[in-house]
């Protein structure tokens, strides 16, 4: 379902970085295990078709997204990749609800008020549906993330860190959470983390 | 969600910035609006009130106050002119008609002008009730004095002048000329011209009211000094010994009286004794006694027909015989090479062409205009700016969601048009604002001058230019959410969703 062959990237007049070659069928769960700085994002960045690879191909869902240029990228990646990030943002003149719905339409999907609530209620936020984002706590935060990431049943969700930021009881249910409604949707899961926190939670695993 | 509804959100989201961007719009747009409406009525009124006059002839002063007294009926008139001192003019072989007009007096701020039939014809007027005057103190009543007295401006009623117009209004329970009343005897149709906002008579009305009070005959002291110094040294002694002249028409009010067998003799001696001995001190007792007449409805014999016209004006000394200008139209093209110039050679009159004055009252009004305009035009600019500033600087904080709505599948197209639709709602905020204070404020404006000068505009026109303005607020809206929207359209995701 994901497979990366070969795969380097520079920035600007930087040494460029590889990165190791891994694939995942639909549905498994895996953690990209890294250090800081070690490329990370930079590799979550490019599966997400925000950066292009200097080589190497990438494929999802049976595409290779190398080859996919502007609107068309994007057009995909609403409709197929769902990302989580460390910190989660927001549409701040949005309301929780709103936030979801906005995911929804910008997927190229219908979008649904009635879905998206019940996306929230399924996730615990039942009674901040129509709280403002920036009401709401870290933890409440990044579920609605989750929410919003997996309103559209993308087939593969893409996680920044997504518990660096909370405590270890935060952290546990929001992974699974992320386990549990991903398995619902049916999408491959992909972490990437230095929290080491997780790897109990994950058989597999990639080390940067 | 569209991208329209998340606009109209992030403004609602930022009350403060999007309010000024908005509130600046609106003025500047309702500025330009207003100088349209206003320049374009203005311009209306000033074509459609000169009817068709060649000429106004009028006491020295300056010709543009002259056609504003006498044609538009704003300003202040430059002075009375004798009757016989501008015969001439009406009887010249080149002149096709001469109306004459005499203001000075108001009804409730309303202008009591005496004039001629002629006068009523020449402005389109027709009768919606009654009949035209047959003799002086007999008044006919503009559409819109009758639409604001209905009640006291019925067929028949009676109703006294007050002394000044306009600004000058004196005190009416000072300077009434309670014991002249006129009988208003037809109403007009609407014209759509001054004439709507006249109480018309025969110009020699004013003369019988005048009668009546003496020395308050003149309409200012310049052409009471006018008078005093022209006339001969007999009939200066008239003049200076005002009682004289009243106890002649008193005498004839008498007769008159006596002749129509009205009783109320009582209320004639008292009216006698107030005008033979206590005019001068005027007589607040008798003064008041009409008011609470007049007030009360309560009609005395001694009002009903007191007077013989034109015994009254029989006792009428030439000196006395005033207008305030005459309204001349030539016969043909020969009329405007000799008769200006035939009267401005009488030091004591003046020729003023309702044309060029109209034009160059106009002009200075555009000039005005055209600033007030230019004002208008920069406060645009700002606004164009100050939507600038909103859309740019509230970019800076959403940078990261502008690259979190493109991860979530929205084309850089999409959130350049999101950005371009918010400069585009704020401006059409702006627009619609505009409408509402530019048309709000004229109607106050408009009851304003209403009040002060029964020149109403119309606030509830709608100009063609507002539809263009409509199309310049969308530009103004779009360029100036071009370079926010173009950055927006170039935000790179990665880099910023790395920060």
């Amino acid at each position: 379902m994901i497979q990366i062959e070969d795969i380097s990237f520079s920035y600007k007049e930087q040494e460029s970085m590889r990165f190791p070659d891994f694939s995942f069928d639909q549905g498994e769960h895996a953690l990209v295990l890294g250090s800081s700085g070690c490329g990370k994002t930079t590799l979550l960045h490019l599966i997400a078709g925000l950066l292009s690879p200097q080589s190497g191909s990438i494929r999802v869902a049976d595409k290779d997204i190398t080859a996919l240029n502007g609107g068309t990228m994007d057009a995909f990646r609403g409709q197929n990749i769902g990302v989580i990030f460390q910190k989660p943002h927001f549409v701040k003149s949005l309301t929780v609800v709103e936030n979801v719905v906005l995911a929804q339409s910008l997927g190229g999907g219908t979008s649904s008020r009635v879905e998206a609530e019940s996306f929230l209620q399924k996730l615990g936020l039942e009674d901040k549906i129509n709280r403002r984002v920036t009401d709401l706590s870290e933890g409440e935060k990044q579920r609605v993330s989750i929410a919003r990431a997996l309103v559209n049943k993308p087939k593969l969700i893409l996680a920044d860190e997504p518990t660096s930021a909370l405590d270890d009881e935060n952290c546990k249910s929001v992974v699974q959470l992320l386990k549990q409604v991903s398995d619902e949707v049916g999408s491959t899961l992909l972490i990437v983390t230095h929290d080491h926190r997780l790897k109990e939670h994950f058989s597999k695993t990639v080390e940067l | 969600m569209n991208s329209l509804k998340l606009s109209w959100k992030n403004i609602k989201y930022r009350p403060w910035r999007s309010g000024l961007a908005v509130l600046l719009m609106a003025s500047g747009l309702s500025i330009v609006i207003v100088l349209i409406l206003t320049q374009g009525q203005i311009d209306e009124k000033f074509r459609n009130n000169l009817g068709d006059i060649d000429l106004v002839v009028g006491a020295k002063g300056s010709p543009l106050q002259l056609v504003l007294s006498s044609v538009y009926h704003i300003d202040n008139p430059t002075g009375n002119i004798h009757q016989d001192s501008c015969s001439f003019v009406s009887n010249h072989p080149f002149v096709a008609s001469s109306i004459p007009i005499c203001i000075g007096d108001n009804f409730n701020t309303y202008r009591i002008v005496g004039t001629s039939l002629d006068y009523i014809e020449m402005y389109g007027g027709k009768l919606a009730s009654g009949k035209y005057w047959e003799e002086p103190m007999q008044v006919v009543v503009g559409a819109n004095v009758f639409e604001k007295f209905p009640n006291k401006l019925k067929l028949g009623s009676r109703i006294t002048g007050g002394h000044g117009i306009g600004n000058d209004l004196l005190d009416e329970h000072d300077h009434a000329h309670e014991s002249s009343p006129y009988t208003v005897v037809g109403i007009l149709e609407p014209t759509g011209k001054v004439l709507d906002n006249l109480v018309l008579c025969d110009y020699r009305s004013s003369w019988i009211v005048h009668a009546g009070h003496g020395e308050e005959a003149s309409f200012d002291l310049k052409t009471k000094e006018e008078v005093e110094n022209k006339v001969e040294p007999d009939s200066l002694t008239i003049v200076q010994d005002t009682g004289e002249i009243t106890q002649n028409v008193q005498t004839v009010i008498e007769d008159s009286a006596e002749e129509n067998e009205l009783e109320d003799h009582g209320h004639d001696h008292h009216g006698h004794d107030h005008h033979g001995h206590d005019h001068h001190g005027h007589d607040h007792h008798g003064h008041d006694d009409h008011g609470h007449d007049h007030h009360g409805h309560d009609h005395h014999g001694h009002h009903e027909k007191p007077l013989n016209i034109d015994s009254v004006l029989t006792t009428i000394p030439e000196s006395k015989k005033e207008i305030t200008a005459l309204l001349v139209k030539y016969k043909n093209q020969r009329g405007q090479l000799f008769i200006p110039n035939a009267v401005n050679r009488n030091s004591s009159l003046i020729a003023a062409d309702p044309d060029i004055e109209r034009d160059r009252m106009l002009k200075l009004v555009d000039s005005g205009i055209q600033t007030a305009n230019l004002m208008g035009y920069f406060v645009l600019i700002i606004s164009a700016i100050s939507v600038f500033i909103a859309l740019y600087s509230s970019l800076k904080d959403r940078g990261y969601e502008i690259a979190l709505v493109r991860v979530q599948g929205a084309t850089r197209l999409k959130v350049f048009g999101m950005i371009l639709s918010e400069g585009l709602l704020l401006s059409l905020l702006g627009y619609i604002f505009a409408l509402l204070i530019s048309h709000v404020g004229m109607w106050v404006v408009s009851e304003i001058l209403e009040n002060n000068y029964h020149y109403a505009f119309n606030a509830w026109v709608f100009s063609r230019m507002e539809g263009y303005l409509l199309v310049v607020a969308v530009v103004i809206g779009l360029i100036s959410a071009l370079i926010p929207a173009l950055k927006a359209y170039g935000t790179d995701i990665s880099s910023t969703l790395s920060k």
